[in-house]
Protein backbone atom coordinates (compact mmCIF):
# COMPACT_ATOMS: atom_id res chain seq x y z
CA UNK A 1 0.00 0.00 0.00
CA UNK A 2 2.93 2.26 0.76
CA UNK A 3 4.78 1.65 -1.97
CA UNK A 4 1.79 2.47 -4.71
CA UNK A 5 1.46 5.40 -2.54
CA UNK A 6 4.81 6.49 -3.10
CA UNK A 7 4.41 5.83 -6.94
CA UNK A 8 1.10 8.13 -7.04
CA UNK A 9 2.56 10.79 -5.58
CA UNK A 10 6.07 10.14 -8.26
CA UNK A 11 3.59 10.15 -10.86
CA UNK A 12 1.76 13.10 -9.55
CA UNK A 13 5.39 15.23 -9.02
CA UNK A 14 6.44 14.44 -12.98
CA UNK A 15 2.82 15.12 -14.08
CA UNK A 16 3.42 18.20 -12.54
CA UNK A 17 7.14 19.42 -14.07
CA UNK A 18 6.08 18.23 -18.08
CA UNK A 19 6.28 21.74 -19.19
CA UNK A 20 3.83 22.25 -22.25
CA UNK A 21 3.04 24.82 -24.80
CA UNK A 22 -1.01 26.01 -24.87
CA UNK A 23 -2.09 26.75 -28.72
CA UNK A 24 -3.51 29.90 -29.13
CA UNK A 25 -6.11 30.84 -31.72
CA UNK A 26 -5.41 34.07 -32.98
CA UNK A 27 -3.79 34.77 -35.89
CA UNK A 28 -0.13 35.53 -35.39
CA UNK A 29 0.97 38.72 -34.34
CA UNK A 30 4.03 39.15 -36.82
CA UNK A 31 2.15 38.16 -40.29
CA UNK A 32 -1.01 40.51 -38.75
CA UNK A 33 1.59 43.75 -38.82
CA UNK A 34 0.92 43.79 -34.34
CA UNK A 35 4.31 44.75 -33.63
CA UNK A 36 4.89 42.96 -29.67
CA UNK A 37 8.72 43.04 -29.79
CA UNK A 38 9.94 44.76 -26.42
CA UNK A 39 12.39 47.55 -26.81
CA UNK A 40 14.44 48.92 -23.88
CA UNK A 41 15.40 52.08 -23.82
CA UNK A 42 16.96 53.44 -20.10
CA UNK A 43 14.07 52.49 -17.76
CA UNK A 44 11.59 52.80 -20.54
CA UNK A 45 9.96 49.85 -22.25
CA UNK A 46 8.66 50.04 -25.49
CA UNK A 47 6.01 47.81 -26.97
CA UNK A 48 6.09 46.94 -30.71
CA UNK A 49 6.42 50.37 -31.75
CA UNK A 50 8.51 53.40 -30.38
CA UNK A 51 10.13 56.79 -31.69
CA UNK A 52 12.31 58.90 -29.66
CA UNK A 53 14.42 62.15 -30.59
CA UNK A 54 17.77 62.41 -31.72
CA UNK A 55 19.72 65.33 -32.10
CA UNK A 56 22.25 65.80 -34.43
CA UNK A 57 25.67 64.80 -34.06
CA UNK A 58 24.66 62.28 -30.85
CA UNK A 59 26.87 59.09 -30.60
CA UNK A 60 24.37 56.61 -31.32
CA UNK A 61 26.01 53.79 -29.26
CA UNK A 62 25.58 55.71 -26.56
CA UNK A 63 21.64 55.47 -26.80
CA UNK A 64 22.06 51.70 -25.78
CA UNK A 65 18.65 51.12 -27.47
CA UNK A 66 17.83 47.57 -27.15
CA UNK A 67 15.54 44.33 -27.06
CA UNK A 68 14.44 41.58 -24.53
CA UNK A 69 15.12 38.55 -26.04
CA UNK A 70 12.68 35.20 -25.07
CA UNK A 71 14.32 32.41 -23.95
CA UNK A 72 17.00 31.40 -26.76
CA UNK A 73 16.70 31.50 -30.87
CA UNK A 74 17.41 34.35 -33.47
CA UNK A 75 17.07 37.79 -34.14
CA UNK A 76 17.38 40.23 -37.01
CA UNK A 77 18.29 43.51 -37.09
CA UNK A 78 17.60 46.26 -40.14
CA UNK A 79 18.04 49.37 -40.81
CA UNK A 80 18.20 51.11 -44.38
CA UNK A 81 19.34 54.98 -43.11
CA UNK A 82 21.01 53.87 -40.11
CA UNK A 83 23.02 50.69 -42.14
CA UNK A 84 22.39 48.09 -39.84
CA UNK A 85 21.91 44.46 -41.32
CA UNK A 86 22.52 42.37 -38.12
CA UNK A 87 21.02 38.74 -37.25
CA UNK A 88 22.51 36.80 -34.04
CA UNK A 89 21.72 33.38 -32.42
CA UNK A 90 20.85 34.46 -29.10
CA UNK A 91 20.39 32.59 -25.25
CA UNK A 92 18.98 32.65 -22.18
CA UNK A 93 16.80 35.95 -22.37
CA UNK A 94 19.71 38.29 -23.39
CA UNK A 95 18.81 41.71 -23.52
CA UNK A 96 20.54 42.04 -27.56
CA UNK A 97 21.99 45.34 -27.92
CA UNK A 98 20.69 47.24 -30.94
CA UNK A 99 24.65 48.24 -33.11
CA UNK A 100 23.92 51.81 -34.02
CA UNK A 101 27.28 53.26 -34.46
CA UNK A 102 28.62 56.93 -35.58
CA UNK A 103 26.79 60.39 -35.38
CA UNK A 104 22.95 61.24 -35.45
CA UNK A 105 22.55 62.93 -38.90
CA UNK A 106 19.53 61.56 -40.35
CA UNK A 107 16.33 59.88 -39.27
CA UNK A 108 16.16 56.19 -39.22
CA UNK A 109 13.65 53.07 -38.50
CA UNK A 110 15.13 50.16 -37.44
CA UNK A 111 13.27 46.76 -37.58
CA UNK A 112 13.66 43.88 -35.60
CA UNK A 113 12.23 40.52 -35.70
CA UNK A 114 12.79 37.70 -33.19
CA UNK A 115 11.83 33.85 -33.39
CA UNK A 116 12.01 32.06 -30.14
CA UNK A 117 12.40 28.27 -29.83
CA UNK A 118 10.77 26.75 -26.45
CA UNK A 119 11.90 23.50 -24.46
CA UNK A 120 8.53 22.04 -24.87
CA UNK A 121 8.88 22.20 -28.93
CA UNK A 122 10.76 19.20 -28.56
CA UNK A 123 7.64 17.56 -27.24
CA UNK A 124 4.75 19.63 -28.03
CA UNK A 125 3.32 19.56 -32.01
CA UNK A 126 2.76 23.35 -32.01
CA UNK A 127 3.56 25.68 -34.23
CA UNK A 128 5.54 28.92 -32.84
CA UNK A 129 5.75 32.41 -34.50
CA UNK A 130 7.98 35.31 -33.66
CA UNK A 131 7.40 38.56 -32.82
CA UNK A 132 8.32 41.82 -34.41
CA UNK A 133 8.51 45.73 -33.91
CA UNK A 134 9.94 49.09 -35.46
CA UNK A 135 11.82 51.93 -33.30
CA UNK A 136 12.10 54.88 -34.69
CA UNK A 137 15.31 57.87 -34.45
CA UNK A 138 14.14 61.41 -35.72
CA UNK A 139 17.12 63.29 -36.12
CA UNK A 140 16.37 66.52 -35.21
CA UNK A 141 18.03 70.26 -35.20
CA UNK A 142 19.64 71.46 -31.61
CA UNK A 143 17.06 73.97 -30.54
CA UNK A 144 13.91 72.20 -32.46
CA UNK A 145 10.68 70.79 -30.82
CA UNK A 146 9.52 67.68 -31.10
CA UNK A 147 6.69 65.69 -30.37
CA UNK A 148 5.14 61.94 -30.72
CA UNK A 149 3.87 59.06 -30.07
CA UNK A 150 2.43 55.16 -31.39
CA UNK A 151 -0.37 53.32 -32.21
CA UNK A 152 -1.78 50.31 -33.09
CA UNK A 153 -5.20 50.57 -34.76
CA UNK A 154 -7.66 48.30 -36.67
CA UNK A 155 -10.54 49.14 -38.76
CA UNK A 156 -12.31 52.35 -39.00
CA UNK A 157 -10.42 53.92 -35.97
CA UNK A 158 -10.82 57.10 -34.29
CA UNK A 159 -7.65 58.25 -32.07
CA UNK A 160 -8.11 61.45 -30.99
CA UNK A 161 -4.72 63.51 -31.06
CA UNK A 162 -4.20 66.83 -28.79
CA UNK A 163 -1.06 69.10 -29.52
CA UNK A 164 0.30 71.91 -27.23
CA UNK A 165 1.56 74.60 -29.87
CA UNK A 166 0.79 77.73 -27.99
CA UNK A 167 -0.21 81.05 -28.35
CA UNK A 168 -4.16 81.38 -30.07
CA UNK A 169 -5.82 81.85 -33.55
CA UNK A 170 -4.85 79.45 -36.77
CA UNK A 171 -2.12 77.27 -37.14
CA UNK A 172 -0.78 75.35 -40.32
CA UNK A 173 -0.84 71.94 -40.18
CA UNK A 174 1.24 69.67 -42.78
CA UNK A 175 1.23 65.66 -42.34
CA UNK A 176 2.09 63.51 -44.82
CA UNK A 177 3.97 59.71 -44.50
CA UNK A 178 0.56 57.16 -44.28
CA UNK A 179 -1.09 57.82 -47.13
CA UNK A 180 -3.09 61.15 -46.80
CA UNK A 181 -0.86 64.78 -47.73
CA UNK A 182 -2.50 66.62 -45.46
CA UNK A 183 -2.25 70.88 -45.70
CA UNK A 184 -4.51 72.70 -43.68
CA UNK A 185 -5.18 76.11 -41.49
CA UNK A 186 -6.64 74.46 -38.48
CA UNK A 187 -7.57 77.16 -35.29
CA UNK A 188 -6.37 76.58 -31.57
CA UNK A 189 -8.30 76.14 -28.36
CA UNK A 190 -8.21 79.09 -25.88
CA UNK A 191 -5.45 77.14 -24.05
CA UNK A 192 -3.03 76.89 -27.05
CA UNK A 193 -4.14 73.09 -27.68
CA UNK A 194 -4.50 71.65 -31.59
CA UNK A 195 -7.15 68.98 -31.61
CA UNK A 196 -7.58 66.27 -34.48
CA UNK A 197 -8.21 62.83 -35.29
CA UNK A 198 -5.55 60.82 -36.60
CA UNK A 199 -7.85 58.93 -39.07
CA UNK A 200 -7.25 62.77 -40.79
CA UNK A 201 -4.30 62.18 -41.05
CA UNK A 202 -3.85 58.76 -41.71
CA UNK A 203 -5.43 55.98 -44.53
CA UNK A 204 -3.22 53.12 -44.49
CA UNK A 205 -4.01 49.83 -46.11
CA UNK A 206 -4.51 47.02 -43.70
CA UNK A 207 -1.42 44.94 -42.33
CA UNK A 208 0.84 47.87 -42.97
CA UNK A 209 3.26 50.35 -40.72
CA UNK A 210 3.99 53.83 -41.42
CA UNK A 211 5.72 57.20 -39.81
CA UNK A 212 3.54 60.22 -40.14
CA UNK A 213 5.76 63.05 -40.60
CA UNK A 214 4.42 66.04 -39.54
CA UNK A 215 4.69 70.08 -38.77
CA UNK A 216 2.43 72.86 -37.12
CA UNK A 217 3.59 75.89 -38.76
CA UNK A 218 2.45 78.99 -35.93
CA UNK A 219 2.42 82.85 -36.79
CA UNK A 220 4.11 83.18 -33.27
CA UNK A 221 6.23 79.90 -32.07
CA UNK A 222 8.97 77.90 -33.88
CA UNK A 223 7.95 74.99 -35.85
CA UNK A 224 6.74 72.27 -33.84
CA UNK A 225 7.63 68.76 -36.06
CA UNK A 226 5.88 65.68 -35.02
CA UNK A 227 6.16 61.90 -35.20
CA UNK A 228 3.58 59.12 -35.30
CA UNK A 229 3.84 55.89 -35.54
CA UNK A 230 0.97 54.39 -36.65
CA UNK A 231 0.87 50.25 -37.63
CA UNK A 232 -2.95 49.35 -39.13
CA UNK A 233 -3.57 45.44 -38.23
CA UNK A 234 -5.74 42.97 -39.13
CA UNK A 235 -9.11 43.42 -37.88
CA UNK A 236 -9.47 39.55 -37.28
CA UNK A 237 -6.11 39.98 -34.69
CA UNK A 238 -6.82 40.13 -31.05
CA UNK A 239 -4.48 42.49 -28.37
CA UNK A 240 -3.32 39.94 -25.67
CA UNK A 241 -5.79 41.01 -22.50
CA UNK A 242 -3.73 42.01 -19.29
CA UNK A 243 -2.97 39.44 -16.94
CA UNK A 244 -4.67 39.93 -13.76
CA UNK A 245 -1.76 40.60 -11.24
CA UNK A 246 -2.10 40.21 -7.54
CA UNK A 247 0.07 39.96 -4.24
CA UNK A 248 0.48 38.99 -0.66
CA UNK A 249 3.66 39.67 1.06
CA UNK A 250 6.71 38.61 -1.41
CA UNK A 251 4.52 36.51 -3.64
CA UNK A 252 2.97 38.00 -6.23
CA UNK A 253 0.36 35.64 -8.43
CA UNK A 254 -0.16 36.34 -12.49
CA UNK A 255 -3.05 34.89 -14.27
CA UNK A 256 -3.15 34.99 -17.93
CA UNK A 257 -5.74 33.95 -20.50
CA UNK A 258 -6.36 30.56 -21.23
CA UNK A 259 -3.73 30.83 -24.79
CA UNK A 260 -0.84 32.34 -22.78
CA UNK A 261 2.08 29.38 -22.81
CA UNK A 262 4.79 31.72 -20.76
CA UNK A 263 3.56 34.36 -17.83
CA UNK A 264 7.33 35.85 -16.28
CA UNK A 265 8.93 37.80 -13.45
CA UNK A 266 11.41 39.68 -14.72
CA UNK A 267 13.95 37.06 -15.59
CA UNK A 268 12.06 34.12 -13.99
CA UNK A 269 9.54 32.35 -16.64
CA UNK A 270 7.33 29.53 -16.14
CA UNK A 271 5.68 27.28 -19.16
CA UNK A 272 1.87 28.17 -18.14
CA UNK A 273 -0.91 30.19 -18.13
CA UNK A 274 -1.14 31.20 -14.53
CA UNK A 275 1.72 31.35 -11.85
CA UNK A 276 3.38 32.49 -8.36
CA UNK A 277 6.46 34.02 -8.26
CA UNK A 278 8.35 34.60 -4.66
CA UNK A 279 10.79 37.27 -3.71
CA UNK A 280 8.40 39.94 -5.21
CA UNK A 281 9.46 43.61 -3.68
CA UNK A 282 6.94 45.70 -4.22
CA UNK A 283 9.70 48.86 -3.84
CA UNK A 284 11.44 48.21 -6.64
CA UNK A 285 10.63 47.87 -10.61
CA UNK A 286 9.45 44.60 -11.78
CA UNK A 287 8.74 43.38 -15.54
CA UNK A 288 5.94 40.90 -15.62
CA UNK A 289 5.19 39.39 -19.02
CA UNK A 290 2.90 36.99 -20.60
CA UNK A 291 3.02 35.58 -24.31
CA UNK A 292 1.44 33.06 -26.52
CA UNK A 293 3.25 31.00 -29.05
CA UNK A 294 1.26 33.19 -31.73
CA UNK A 295 3.63 36.21 -30.80
CA UNK A 296 1.13 38.09 -28.77
CA UNK A 297 2.14 39.47 -25.28
CA UNK A 298 1.73 41.97 -22.78
CA UNK A 299 4.25 43.34 -20.58
CA UNK A 300 3.14 44.87 -17.82
CA UNK A 301 5.44 47.20 -15.47
CA UNK A 302 5.61 48.38 -11.69
CA UNK A 303 6.76 51.10 -10.68
CA UNK A 304 6.77 50.83 -7.40
CA UNK A 305 2.93 51.95 -7.30
CA UNK A 306 1.32 50.72 -10.19
CA UNK A 307 1.16 48.33 -12.82
CA UNK A 308 1.35 50.15 -16.40
CA UNK A 309 0.45 46.92 -18.80
CA UNK A 310 0.59 47.18 -22.87
CA UNK A 311 -0.55 45.28 -25.22
CA UNK B 1 -1.47 16.28 -42.03
CA UNK B 2 -4.03 14.06 -42.82
CA UNK B 3 -7.31 13.87 -41.13
CA UNK B 4 -5.83 10.75 -38.82
CA UNK B 5 -3.48 12.15 -36.00
CA UNK B 6 -2.98 11.22 -32.25
CA UNK B 7 -6.19 12.09 -30.99
CA UNK B 8 -8.05 10.16 -33.49
CA UNK B 9 -6.12 7.31 -33.12
CA UNK B 10 -6.70 7.40 -29.54
CA UNK B 11 -10.25 7.24 -30.51
CA UNK B 12 -9.83 4.09 -32.37
CA UNK B 13 -7.63 2.47 -29.69
CA UNK B 14 -10.94 2.98 -27.22
CA UNK B 15 -13.00 1.54 -30.08
CA UNK B 16 -11.27 -1.09 -30.23
CA UNK B 17 -10.78 -1.90 -26.76
CA UNK B 18 -15.01 -1.79 -26.21
CA UNK B 19 -15.44 -3.93 -29.50
CA UNK B 20 -13.15 -7.02 -28.51
CA UNK B 21 -14.76 -6.86 -24.97
CA UNK B 22 -18.15 -6.74 -26.26
CA UNK B 23 -17.47 -9.93 -28.44
CA UNK B 24 -17.11 -12.14 -24.85
CA UNK B 25 -17.48 -15.38 -27.57
CA UNK B 26 -14.38 -15.12 -28.69
CA UNK B 27 -12.85 -16.18 -25.40
CA UNK B 28 -8.82 -16.20 -25.12
CA UNK B 29 -8.35 -15.52 -28.96
CA UNK B 30 -10.67 -12.30 -28.19
CA UNK B 31 -7.95 -11.05 -25.36
CA UNK B 32 -4.74 -12.19 -27.84
CA UNK B 33 -6.46 -9.53 -30.88
CA UNK B 34 -7.23 -7.06 -28.04
CA UNK B 35 -3.24 -7.13 -27.37
CA UNK B 36 -2.10 -7.26 -30.91
CA UNK B 37 -4.51 -4.20 -31.72
CA UNK B 38 -3.38 -2.41 -28.38
CA UNK B 39 -0.16 -2.84 -29.27
CA UNK B 40 -0.14 -2.14 -32.69
CA UNK B 41 -2.35 0.91 -32.45
CA UNK B 42 -0.15 2.60 -29.29
CA UNK B 43 3.05 2.13 -31.71
CA UNK B 44 1.01 3.75 -35.07
CA UNK B 45 0.02 6.81 -32.19
CA UNK B 46 3.40 7.17 -30.72
CA UNK B 47 4.86 7.05 -34.40
CA UNK B 48 1.90 9.57 -35.57
CA UNK B 49 2.61 11.84 -33.02
CA UNK B 50 6.45 11.82 -34.00
CA UNK B 51 5.12 12.80 -37.61
CA UNK B 52 3.19 15.78 -35.74
CA UNK B 53 5.93 16.96 -33.85
CA UNK B 54 8.71 17.02 -37.07
CA UNK B 55 5.93 18.96 -38.99
CA UNK B 56 5.55 21.54 -35.81
CA UNK B 57 9.21 22.05 -35.50
CA UNK B 58 9.64 22.38 -39.36
CA UNK B 59 6.67 24.98 -39.90
CA UNK B 60 8.06 26.47 -36.97
CA UNK B 61 11.19 27.14 -38.64
CA UNK B 62 9.59 27.91 -41.83
CA UNK B 63 7.71 30.58 -40.33
CA UNK B 64 11.19 32.24 -38.48
CA UNK B 65 12.72 32.00 -41.98
CA UNK B 66 10.11 33.77 -43.73
CA UNK B 67 9.61 36.81 -41.17
CA UNK B 68 13.22 37.36 -40.79
CA UNK B 69 13.39 37.10 -44.32
CA UNK B 70 10.67 39.85 -44.75
CA UNK B 71 12.31 41.97 -42.09
CA UNK B 72 14.81 43.87 -44.62
CA UNK B 73 12.12 44.59 -46.79
CA UNK B 74 9.84 46.01 -44.61
CA UNK B 75 12.54 47.97 -43.02
CA UNK B 76 12.70 49.71 -46.43
CA UNK B 77 9.05 49.96 -47.04
CA UNK B 78 8.58 52.18 -43.64
CA UNK B 79 12.08 54.14 -43.87
CA UNK B 80 11.24 54.82 -47.71
CA UNK B 81 7.66 56.15 -47.10
CA UNK B 82 9.13 58.12 -43.95
CA UNK B 83 12.01 59.68 -46.21
CA UNK B 84 9.26 61.10 -48.57
CA UNK B 85 7.32 62.42 -46.09
CA UNK B 86 10.36 64.06 -44.32
CA UNK B 87 11.52 65.74 -48.02
CA UNK B 88 7.87 67.01 -48.39
CA UNK B 89 7.60 68.79 -45.08
CA UNK B 90 10.87 70.02 -45.29
CA UNK B 91 10.38 71.43 -48.52
CA UNK B 92 7.32 73.23 -46.50
CA UNK B 93 9.62 74.57 -43.91
CA UNK B 94 11.77 75.79 -46.26
CA UNK B 95 9.05 78.24 -47.96
CA UNK B 96 8.01 78.99 -44.25
CA UNK B 97 11.18 79.82 -41.96
CA UNK B 98 10.66 80.01 -38.29
CA UNK B 99 13.44 82.18 -37.95
CA UNK B 100 12.52 85.28 -35.78
CA UNK B 101 9.49 83.69 -34.59
CA UNK B 102 9.73 83.51 -30.30
CA UNK B 103 11.16 80.03 -29.02
CA UNK B 104 8.42 77.48 -27.89
CA UNK B 105 8.33 77.34 -24.17
CA UNK B 106 6.60 73.66 -24.31
CA UNK B 107 7.68 70.66 -26.01
CA UNK B 108 4.22 69.74 -27.64
CA UNK B 109 2.86 67.40 -25.28
CA UNK B 110 -0.61 68.93 -23.76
Amino acid sequence: MMKKTLLLLLFILIAGCVRHLRPDSSPPAVESEYPTIEFHLKDKIYHGLGVIPVTEGTDLATLGLSVQTYYSGSIRIDSKDCGIAFSKVYSNFEKVVIPLTGLANRSCVVSVVMSPKYAPQNSDPITVYGFKGHFVLRMIKTGESWTGGTHKVTGKFSVPVTLNVGGTGIVRAVFSGCGVDFDQDLPLDDGGFLHLDLNQVVALKNKSTCVLEGVIISPVYQDLLINEVVSQYDPGFSPLPEPSISGQNSTLTVNGSGSVSVVGLDLSHRFASSANFKNFNPNVPHIVRVFTVKGRSTVCKWDTREWLCQQ
Amino acid sequence: MSAVNADSVSDLLMDAIRAVLATSKMGYAGYILLAICTVGLWYFRKWLKKQELIAAKRRSEEEANKSQAGNTTDNQNVSDKLNQAHDKIEDVRKENPDSGKKKREVDGNP
